[in-house]
């Protein structure tokens, strides 16, 4: 094994290493620019500065670090001390099986983008730019989505057409991009760099049309379309350039069929199509939250009643000229009864909606009724307009619709005055929230919950070295307006683009494993995931790579230790234990996310802790072992630190308050047990806290006996 | 004005530990309990987000030795409406529960204590009544509940009264 | 035969008899069993604003009498649902059962608390409770109230819709009668605040009194003695503030139904109403 050693530029200097003859010892003056050789299947110990650097300078090697810097050289602790470090990371380093180096071939350089609003046509253009085939899927008849639907953007308030129209055009006819309308995914199999989509075609019932539109004349059924009514057969101005059949809504008289000049077929069946991607991107938009379950407000039950999207579509279709209008914000958000978040956009769009009332008719009474007008950023001067335009704002949340003698009447007490108000009205508007799309999700095997934000950086999506291939783009990822819309495909263009031009994607990260030989497939692994990677397959648990994030919550979990984590199995803690510490030794086993650099913070500061503290750098306080803590207290070691992050601020969501809970239940064993609880302590040590950090160590020197 | 000087910085907490009292910190202040409150459409004297708030700001005294306090008619309108999910008449009960301990007691409770620790029952059965009963068809009940004056020994509810 | 445990409170066995009457007999036309809880106490709720868990111990202790002959029980006042309700969730509390245990009381079987109204739709069903009606009340034209603790807190009830709540309409149109639609079902009565601020709670009874009358009312259906001891026992003060006339009868559902079940106005107890009921004997 080779001892890679480093003098950190002169820092670091230690005469006559000696570890046995299968340890090669090697010094570097300074490995920040110099080269070493290390063939990917070697396993090495690196001693030198930081870990945190040196994993940057050894981006792709097995190595065991050692901070010989900052816990020896600055501390001006011993050379015995730093020999012992030395030999425990060997000890470590040779006691473990090693990473198992991951490798994903990326085979298909195509994307498949689903959905074509706003999100999903300015995606395809840029991945077309990179010369990315993109087949581009919308479950609609037109393209266009949301935005589409409505007069003018969000927040621009310029027609959609300044924008909507040039991103169709943008991605017609080009041989790089197909387009699929009426479709959807039925089925998926693969994985990244080569995913197999099946596609459902449904029909779109108007084969040949030349857009005479006597078909809409003779058809009988009216259907309400978010506020415009229309035929079961229509167009819109996006495109296709030709008529289709809403089959939801059309009653197969046949009447279009016999008046149409061209080509209808009602008959038409469902198309089956499949393609291949190394990536997805998820482009679904923005989808509405069921008002009809905010009852107090009377959605569904009184007719003037309306969301955002029925409410524009009506004004500027002239079906609704109001007299009096209430807008009422949070209908159904930051609510536990609904949804517990707030949806970001949608006091701003009772905002646009306000405007698009005031600009057709300027003698409109308008209410707008917020608990808090989260006009954040430039959107503030819209916010100054609307009140310049005689706009009234109430604070407060409206707490029920009614009708009395033919209008509606809107019950709120204003915040500003402590008055109950009673505001009659023709019509409200309902500004409610937005939810993830759970179904497309699903569809693509991914388990989302019912929060936003969906970024892939939240590990639904894979983690950061290891994408699953799968992107998203837009509302769909957290509802947003058309220039937010717009900068978030750009930044998914750019991962896809980045992942496609490869061949190959590795990652070395330490990953969670499960030994099939003591696994009872109890399942307890499965709840502690914060990533959803453990799942069963034939009856066995797998972890899957793509999504593991190394944080070892589940092997330290495990009742009969099947699941462990990469470099940090029980043997390989035991051995570093073993070697590293001695009778009256405090074994500190820190978070590297927080408390382990707070003992960097250390030295730089020249704050002292004193020789007998051996820190252990781990992946998170929730991947500690009741056993690690018996095995070191057996060993004679006086006392034990573990440094999580602050509560909510852990790297992989929950990992330091399932620490605290493991705690609380090895405390009382090591009462039971006659062991005094004060010889093991968990803190929460943030990067800084250099201070709190010995101010702990010292109490611990003081309290155990 | 509110004089934040006399606040009373535990008060909030001794609320949440009340019986009912737990969901207190979440409130944001929104106003809908009030708007929904059938007490204070008739009556603003009465407005549970104004109580709630004062607790919250510690204004302990201003909302103890509030007669209005009382008029709440626990009829959880404001409950079933709390975006936060705060049982917004449990915690109006939960300050009035205080109050009681803190020496602000209505009489009127104090009359219905004293019934209560008598016979069980609000109204006692009187011999008139026994015979309407009985005249009516209807089966005998129980005259006194002595176990509803055990419980009160057990709580020591006369203790808690008594300030 | 369905059997249940029958939980009466404070006011109904003294000042409601009536109500218990028309239950019983309209309880045995439809195949239900009533086993008595004669030493049931009071329910707890009047006590609440003193001292929560006193009331709680209460309302657990005739859980516990129930629960000791393996029924479950049903209530004939709003608030005693509510309350009953509410002990019989406490009773999964470990601190609660703990005190509640000490005091020598015992909860052997879980069981369910629910108002007879919602026994009715829920074990009876609307459909075997129409097959019953014998006489239906044609010429009537009824107002229904709910009372707060019939449906809210819905946490505990999870029962019909607190919004917009349609049990005790589906019920009432039953008895043949047309049902008068209103927008203002979930007001409460004001019985709480009676003895607080007389004032306050007569205005209170006065809005539904008022809707009742504007809505050409015969009669008002209550299925709790508060509200009852409201909008009947108080309606000539409310008429006397208000300077009006409502003279609206008010009834208890179990009378209603009695009556279209063919039962004799006696055997419902009608003439112990205090606002005579004799438009509805003379309509039957």
């Amino acid at each position: 094994m080779r001892l890679i050693l480093c003098h950190c530029n002169g820092l670091i200097n230690m005469p006559d290493l000696d570890f046995g003859h299968d340890v090669k010892i090697e010094w570097y003056d300074d490995l920040c620019k110099q080269e070493v050789k290390i063939s990917p299947d070697e396993k090495v110990v690196v001693a030198g500065c930081s870990p945190s650097i040196m994993e940057g300078i050894f981006p792709d090697v097995d190595a065991e670090f050692i901070n010989l810097k900052d816990h020896i050289f600055l501390m001006k602790h011993s050379l015995d001390k730093a020999r012992t470090l030395i030999k425990a990371g060997i000890k470590k380093a040779k006691s473990g099986s090693g990473l198992k180096r991951k490798t994903f071939m990326i085979k298909s350089k195509s994307a498949a983008v689903i959905g074509a609003g706003v999100a999903g046509l300015d995606l395809t253009k840029a991945l077309n730019s990179a010369g990315i085939k993109t087949y581009l899927i919308e479950k609609e008849p037109f393209l266009g989505g949301t935005v589409a639907k409505l007069d003018r953007l969000y927040p621009e308030s310029t027609p959609w057409s300044h924008t909507v129209l040039p991103l169709i055009s943008s991605v017609l006819k080009n041989k790089d991009i197909e387009i699929f309308t009426n479709s959807e995914i039925t089925k998926i199999k693969g994985e990244i760099g080569d995913y197999k989509i099946q596609l459902k075609i449904k029909p779109r019932g108007v084969i040949d049309c030349n857009n005479c539109g006597a078909c809409v004349s003779v058809c009988p059924v009216t259907v309400q379309d978010d506020g415009r009514i229309r035929k079961a057969i229509y167009t819109t101005n996006t495109y296709p350039n030709k008529y289709a059949i809403d089959f939801n809504n059309c009653n197969r008289c046949g009447e279009c069929v016999k008046i149409c000049p061209k080509k209808i077929d009602i008959n038409e069946q469902d198309k089956v199509f499949e393609i291949n991607a190394g990536a997805i991107a998820v482009a679904t938009g923005l989808k509405f939250y069921d008002l009809e379950k905010v009852e107090e407000y009377g959605y569904g039950k009184f007719p003037n009643v309306m969301n955002v999207l029925e409410f524009e579509r009506k004004i500027t279709d002239g079906a609704l000229v109001p007299k009096k209008v209430v807008f009422i914000c949070c209908a159904g958000s930051r609510d536990n009864r609904h949804l517990p978040y707030c949806s970001r956009i949608c006091c701003f769009l009772s905002l646009k909606e306000a405007k698009l009332v005031i600009d057709r008719y300027p003698d409109t009474r308008i209410f707008v009724c917020a608990m808090d007008m989260r006009s954040y950023g430039n959107f503030e001067y819209f916010y100054t307009t609307l009140r310049e335009s005689g706009v009234t704002f109430i604070k407060g949340k409206p707490s029920e619709v009614m009708k009395r003698n033919g209008n509606l009447v809107v019950r709120v007490e204003d915040l500003y005055t402590n008055e109950l108000l009673e505001i009659d009205a023709d019509t409200v508007v309902l500004s409610g929230g937005f939810v993830p799309d759970i179904e497309s999700f699903e569809k693509l095997g991914i388990k989302i919950d019912g929060n936003f934000p969906i970024f892939f950086e939240s590990g639904k999506l894979g983690n950061i070295e290891m994408p699953r291939g799968i992107f998203v783009a837009g509302s769909a990822g957290f509802p947003a307006g058309v220039a937010e819309t717009i900068i978030d495909s750009r930044k998914s263009a750019f991962s896809i683009i980045n992942l496609l031009k490869k061949d190959v994607i590795e990652s070395f990260q330490p990953n969670a494993y499960v030994n099939e030989d003591y696994c009872s497939v109890c399942k307890t692994c499965i709840s502690t995931c914060p990533y959803n990677a453990i799942t069963i397959e034939n009856g066995k648990i797998k972890i899957r790579p793509d999504l593991c994030m190394g944080c070892g919550i589940c092997a330290s979990a495990c009742p009969s230790a099947a699941s462990r984590l990469e470099k940090f199995t029980s043997r390989e803690i035991s051995e570093w234990i073993k070697t590293a510490t001695k009778p009256d030794d405090i074994l500190a086993l820190l978070c590297k996310w927080s408390a382990y650099n707070a003992t960097e913070t250390a030295a730089y500061l020249k704050i002292k802790y004193p020789e007998n503290i051996k820190i252990l750098r781990i992946p998170c306080s929730g991947a500690v072992e009741p056993h690690h803590i018996f095995e070191a207290l057996n060993l004679g070691v006086k006392g034990i630190l573990i440094g999580g992050c602050y509560p909510d601020a852990c790297h992989y969501a929950k990992g330091n308050s399932k620490a605290r809970t493991k705690e609380h239940i090895l405390k009382e064993t090591l009462n039971l047990l006659g062991i005094s609880k004060d010889r093991v302590r968990l803190e929460w040590i943030g990067k800084d806290e250099a201070k709190k950090f010995e101010n702990i160590i010292r109490e611990m020197s003081l309290v155990i006996k | 004005m509110i004089d934040l000087k006399k606040a009373d910085i535990n008060f909030k907490w001794e609320i949440t530990r009340q019986e009912g009292g737990e969901g207190l910190l979440k409130c944001f202040g929104c106003s809908d309990c009030s708007a929904s409150c059938p007490v204070r459409y008739l009556d603003d004297r009465y407005n549970p987000r104004k109580i709630i708030r004062l607790t919250l700001l510690g204004m302990k005294a201003e909302v103890l030795s509030s007669p209005f306090l009382w008029l709440c008619a626990h009829c959880h309108a404001c409950t079933e409406r709390c975006p936060q999910g705060i049982r917004v008449a449990e915690v109006i009960n939960a300050i009035k529960n205080y109050a009681v301990q803190q020496g602000y007691c209505p009489e009127g409770l104090k009359v219905q204590l004293n019934l209560l620790n008598n016979s069980g029952r609000l109204y006692e059965l009187e011999d008139f009544d026994l015979r309407k009963r009985q005249r009516m068809g209807l089966p005998e009940i129980a005259k006194k509940i002595p176990d509803v004056a055990r419980i009160f020994q057990f709580t020591k509810i006369f203790e808690r009264t008594a300030k | 035969m369905k059997r249940y445990a029958l939980f009466l409170g404070c006011t109904v066995p003294v000042r409601a008899q009536h109500y218990e009457l028309a239950t019983r007999n309209v309880a045995k036309e439809l195949g239900i069993e009533f086993v008595d809880l004669k030493e049931g106490s009071c329910c707890g709720f009047p006590l609440k604003a003193l001292d929560a868990e006193t009331s709680l111990l209460m309302a657990a202790r005739n859980v516990g009498l129930a629960s000791n002959l393996g029924l479950d029980v049903v209530t004939l006042c709003n608030s005693c649902t509510a309350m009953l309700s509410d002990a019989q969730v406490k009773l999964k509390e470990s601190e609660f059962r703990k005190k509640f245990t000490e005091l020598g009381f015992t909860y052997p079987n879980e069981i369910k608390v629910r108002h007879f109204v919602r026994v009715l739709y829920e074990d009876i069903g609307v459909e075997d409770i129409k097959k019953a009606i014998r006489k239906p009340l044609n010429n009537l034209r009824i107002i229904s109230h709910y009372g707060c603790h019939y449906l809210r807190p819905s946490y505990l009830h999870t029962f019909d819709s607190v919004e917009n709540p349609h049990t005790l309409d589906e019920l009432t149109g039953l008895t043949g009668a047309t049902v008068i639609d209103y927008q203002e079902k979930k007001l409460c009565c004001g019985g709480s605040v009676l003895g607080v601020d007389e004032e306050l709670a007569v205005k209170m009874a006065n809005q539904k009194l008022s809707i009742a009358k504007n809505n050409n009312a015969d009669v008002l259906i209550s299925i709790c003695p508060f509200c009852t001891v409201m909008y009947e026992d108080n309606q000539r003060k409310v008429e006397a503030k208000f300077n009006t006339t409502y003279n609206i009868p008010v009834l208890y559902y179990p009378q209603l139904l009695g009556l279209s079940l063919g039962l004799p106005p006696d055997a419902c107890g009608l003439k112990f109403n205090r606002i005579k009921p004799d438009n509805i004997i003379s309509k039957l």
